[in-house]
């Protein structure tokens, strides 16, 4: 007989082992510190983000400036890529892949689309770790193109219909309404969802990257939609659980331009440039390259912007969807900076443009009574140093011309440097009645020093110098002298002013105190057209400026541009300003080693004045010589002298246009 | 040892004093029959849970329902036979497992995952492996009980090597197979029924060592494919490869761990449903059940199959014959380590391997095997009165 023992022990390990499993089941079950239905039902749950369209930009007339197209595209499905050869280990997989790319490669080179098979990988790689949604690797392919990936039939490649940013406008504008790029990875896409609650982004999204298309990007972008589906283990979409959140298409921006306007303007600075280009400069001086530029016209009354232009541009379209490798390092060496929207971000010396600040100064002060004659010698002589005789205590006119005899009214249509650098002198040896910084209180009466408030990026505040300053900047020990107020007199030395500024310095002075912030966007609408938002005319400053200093200096201007004296007078030659006057002031900032800027601010009609203007234009000479033809070409346009021409909508699509039909029985050997 | 002859004879009423009674349905025990029944039914329904899809899918449940019409069938004709003819039988059983498992190896077998174990007819594959361990456990209880052994049941050393070399041939075989996981339920098999023979326990835990430090050389040598060397070790750390074995673990506790005390309902399951369980149909039926039907439902088939096991102790502690008690000591070791390793790896405790739960998990082979082994105890159970060989 066996033994009971040994069945016994047969059973002990039956008992153990079935306590023991039992254990564990109960531990998983009933006790588990492990909440696995949260964890299964974030396996199965995805919420998917789909793009609102994006709301349009408009210019005043409501013309289409930025508009959100279909687009053909070919996608790339890491989900999808993730399957092929499977049950191969990795480098397997990678071999099997590269067939793939290499024949979608072919295909996509064929189309005219510059792709490697690496790229095809790199991208792979790059949306293997981030999202369910695929990633676009050619858009605007022809229909062709689209039959023949479907019929292949690669894994992974598909081409749809994607929402697409288009600009039918080109570089016309480019700098005031910027470009939208994609969202290059998961945590640019967080870093921006956190700052924009429920308008959740993802890689491979579109957004504001410059422009209004950038200062805007909480309107235009719109809500997308949440759906959140159910998975199963292939990844497979086997239903909807619910819409977390429904989409709402992104708000109209519209912005206070004329796009044609605007093209006008643009091709003012741009053939002024040229013209200055042309124009030899004198022997000894650096050569004119008359490339970059800027001109703002603002509206006196109400603070918008007219015009806005910045030489040179280029065309947004072709950064939606990132940009060609060789284009893109062209466009960062690029010396002029085509990116720089100069008329907010360029820093220029104001030269003489800055006269009428030093004048009101001089007027308010009771420094020196409008009507006192100063003797222009040409050169001036710092009197607190006239012992030592030193070159440092010499200043000159333009070309050391004597002007003679000058009041305040010809010192500013004259263009007096000495009668400034006396002032300037002036006001620092006696700063203690003038206080330290009389310049640059002034100066800020009239916006300088501050960012002009623009609804665009990179409004810069420019630089409007002090003691403080320069100690902050180049070191304590630092000191300002009398020097450094004689500069700025002139609106040389440090001080650094953006055309947009000048412009709107020019616009103070023609409303006689009223400052605004510029707008460049009048409202905001939804897609039903309903405004949601609007920019009524913001108001920065409403000071009055003393009469007894405004009038001077506005005679100044005017005779500037009306008198055979003025500086601007060939400028305006033959411009009937007596049905439309103008007040204006050229300047001449000097840079080293480089050729002249130009510069002329100006406002009209000069006595109900409508619209300020300000031209910088690079290397180009003398501010009579440039900039001021380049204004006068503007007002005639402002005084309907000259009607602008349509804008031209831009030719090349970038690729066949989405909505090509097919043609049948076009054959091409 | 509670029951004695003369109450069994007052029960049955048909002692005939060491002949063989004619079979009867009396002597069956039907509880077992009936836990056995309850299992292959609750197997039934979450493999059609689990093989469902979202296009009602029923050819698996409907194999199944084949497999264990067949199974059942050829448990009854073995229950009927006296199990004393098994001996008879052996020289021809051993002979036909063996071509079978040298024929699998040639191209008449095929390869599935990493095993070339199986025999392809039409839609049916055959693992001629699971059969085997029907005929290494008659084989050993064979040669245990070859001469008569006396009341101690000490074997010779010359029956110990008789009963290696049967376990060496057979065993051997599988291993070519590579159907590694089997080579375990060999293992337990040889171990209950040496316990049974009187075998001293120092050799048994001589050999257990032995086992024990030839698989670690085994594993630490390489000598194992790739595939299986992961699916043994990746116990340890299941996130190692989120796209194999450790992340059919991961998803096994999910799939259990959701279940909670009453489970998400049947056909409810979302690990199941939306198959995120790979063989979920065969080697992971018990999270599915777990997972769908809860601790309540687990444990039930945890009961069943202990209640099974038992039932089989039993028997094996009631049969007259040590022949009998042998045969059913090494149905329960191939039942109990398949029931401790399938519901293990399912929860984690242990590796992971091919081995089905038995009458639960989808599989012909298994399912008949198991069946049919079943019908050895019955069989014991029927004639237990039998005293001697023949």
């Amino acid at each position: 007989m066996i033994s009971g023992a040994r069945f016994a022990a047969l059973a002990f390990v039956a008992v153990v082992a079935f306590a023991g499993l039992g254990a564990r089941l109960w531990f998983l079950q009933v006790m588990s510190p492990v909440d696995f239905v949260e964890v299964v039902e974030q396996q199965r749950t995805r919420s998917i983000v789909t793009e609102a369209p994006r709301g349009r930009i408009l210019d005043v007339n409501g013309t289409v400036l930025a508009d959100t197209r279909e687009s053909l595209v070919v996608t790339l499905d890491a989900v999808q890529l993730r399957e092929v050869g499977q049950g191969l280990d990795s480098e397997g997989r990678a071999a099997a892949r590269a067939e793939v790319f290499g024949e979608a490669a072919a295909i996509l080179v064929a189309e005219g689309v510059k792709t490697k098979v690496d790229d095809l990988e790199r991208t792979y790689q790059r949306a293997a770790v981030q999202s369910l949604k695929p990633v676009v690797v050619a858009e605007d392919v022809a229909i062709d193109t689209w039959i023949e990936i479907e019929e292949r039939g690669l894994p992974g490649f598909d081409v749809e219909r994607r929402w697409v940013r288009d600009y039918p406008y080109g570089e016309i504008a480019a700098h005031i309404i910027g470009h939208v790029g994609e969202v290059r990875s998961s945590a640019e896409a967080e870093a921006l969802t956190a700052r924009a609650p429920g308008r959740q982004y993802q890689a491979g999204d579109a957004v504001g990257v410059r422009g209004v298309e950038a200062t805007f990007e909480s309107r235009l972008r719109g809500q997308p939609e949440i759906r959140v589906v159910e998975l199963d283990a292939f990844a497979q979409v086997v239903g909807t659980r619910e819409i977390a959140q429904p989409a709402v298409p992104g708000e109209d921006v519209i912005l206070t331009i004329d796009i044609d306007l605007q093209n006008a303007v643009e091709q003012v600075l741009a053939e002024e440039l040229e013209a200055a280009r042309l124009r030899p400069a004198c022997l000894t001086c650096e050569p004119h390259r008359g490339r970059n530029g800027s001109i703002v016209v603002l509206d006196v009354r109400t603070g918008e912007v007219v015009a806005m232009a910045s030489a040179p541009s280029y065309d947004p379209n072709e950064w939606v969807f990132g940009i060609p490798a060789d284009q893109l390092d062209y466009l960062r060496t690029n010396l002029d900076s085509p990116f720089l929207n100069r008329a907010v971000s360029g820093l220029y010396p104001a030269g003489s443009t800055f006269k009428p600040v030093t004048a009101y100064a001089s007027v308010t002060s009771g420094a020196r009574a409008p009507t006192t004659i100063w003797e222009d010698e040409g050169v001036y002589q710092l009197e607190s140093c006239r012992e030592e005789g030193g070159p440092g205590c010499r200043f000159q006119n333009a070309g050391a011309a004597a002007l003679g005899p000058v009041d305040l009214v010809s010192s500013l249509s004259r263009s007096s440097d000495t009668y400034y650098y006396s002032l300037g002198e002036t006001f620092w040896v006696e700063r203690d009645t003038y206080g330290e910084t009389i310049i640059q209180d002034t100066a800020e009466l009239f916006g300088f020093g501050a960012p002009s408030g623009v609804q665009l990026p990179a409004d810069s505040a420019g630089r409007l110098p002090d003691l403080e300053w320069l100690q902050a900047t180049y070191g304590d020990d630092q000191g300002w002298f009398t020097g450094d107020n004689v500069n700025l007199s002139i609106g040389q030395g440090e001080l650094l002013v953006t055309p947009i500024q000048l412009a709107n310095a020019y616009s103070t002075l023609a409303s006689g105190g009223r400052r605004y912030e510029p707008s460049v966007v009048a409202e905001v609408r939804t897609a039903d057209g309903e405004v949601v938002q609007a920019f009524t005319p913001r108001i920065a400053a409403d000071e009055r400026l003393q009469p007894d200093a405004l009038g001077p200096i506005r005679q100044g201007l005017i005779d500037a541009v009306q008198t055979e004296a003025g500086t601007a007078w060939k400028a305006f030659a033959e411009f009937p300003w007596n049905n439309y006057p103008i007040a204006g002031k050229t300047g001449t900032a000097q840079v080293t080693r480089r050729a002249d800027f130009s510069l002329f601010a100006a406002y009209g009609p000069a006595l109900v004045p409508e619209y300020a203007v300000a031209a910088v234009l690079e290397e180009s000479g003398f501010g009579g010589e440039a900039a001021a033809p380049a204004v006068r070409r503007v007002f005639e346009y402002l005084a309907g002298l000259n009607e602008p021409a349509p804008a031209p909508l831009r030719t090349d699509t970038g690729g066949a246009p989405a909505s090509t039909e097919l043609e049948f029985g076009v054959f091409e050997p | 040892m509670t029951a004695t002859t003369g109450q069994w004879s007052r029960s049955l009423g048909r002692n005939e004093g060491g002949r063989s009674p004619r079979p009867s349905l009396l002597g069956v025990d039907w509880s077992l029959v009936l836990a056995v029944m309850a299992l292959v039914a609750i197997g039934g329904i979450t493999i059609y849970s689990a093989t469902r899809g979202p296009l009602d899918d029923r050819s698996f449940v409907t194999k199944q329902a084949i497999f264990a019409a067949v199974g059942g069938g050829l448990a009854a004709a073995v229950a009927w036979i006296d199990f004393g003819k098994f001996r008879e039988w052996l020289g021809i059983g051993v002979v036909a497992t063996v071509v079978a498992l040298v024929a699998v190896l040639t191209p008449l077998g095929t390869e599935i995952n990493g095993s070339q174990a199986w025999f392809r007819f039409g839609g049916f594959t055959v693992q001629p492996a699971e059969f085997t361990k029907l005929t290494l456990i008659v084989a050993l209880a064979a040669v245990f009980t070859n001469r008569r052994s006396d009341d101690d049941g000490v074997a010779s050393l010359r029956t110990h090597l008789a009963a290696a070399g049967i376990f060496t041939l057979l065993a051997g075989l599988v291993f070519l197979e590579g159907e590694t996981g089997s080579l375990l339920v060999y293992g337990c098999i040889l171990l209950a029924v040496l316990l049974l023979a009187g075998t001293p326990v120092r050799w048994i835990v001589a050999l257990v060592l032995a086992g024990v430090i030839s698989v670690s050389l085994l594993l630490s040598s390489g000598a194992l494919e790739g595939y299986r060397e992961d699916r043994l070790l990746s116990f340890l750390n299941p996130d190692a490869d989120p796209q194999s074995a450790g992340y059919q673990v991961r998803q096994s506790l999910n799939a259990i761990g959701s279940g909670g005390l009453g489970g998400q309902g049947l056909f409810d399951g979302p690990v199941t449903q939306l198959r995120f369980l790979p063989e979920q149909q065969t080697d992971f039926i018990f999270a599915v059940i777990a997972e769908e039907l809860g601790f309540i439902g687990a444990a039930t088939v945890l009961a069943l199959e202990a209640f099974v096991l038992f039932r089989i102790l039993r028997i094996a502690q009631l049969a007259r014959n040590p022949f009998g008690s042998l045969l059913c000591g090494g149905v329960f070791a191939m039942l109990l380590y398949q029931v401790a390793q399938n519901a293990g790896m399912n929860m984690s405790l242990g590796p992971v391997t091919g081995i089905p739960l038995p009458f639960v998990s989808y599989g012909g082979s298994s399912l008949i095997t198991s069946l049919i082994a079943i019908g050895i105890v019955q069989s014991v159970a029927i004639h237990r009165y039998r005293v001697g060989g023949p």
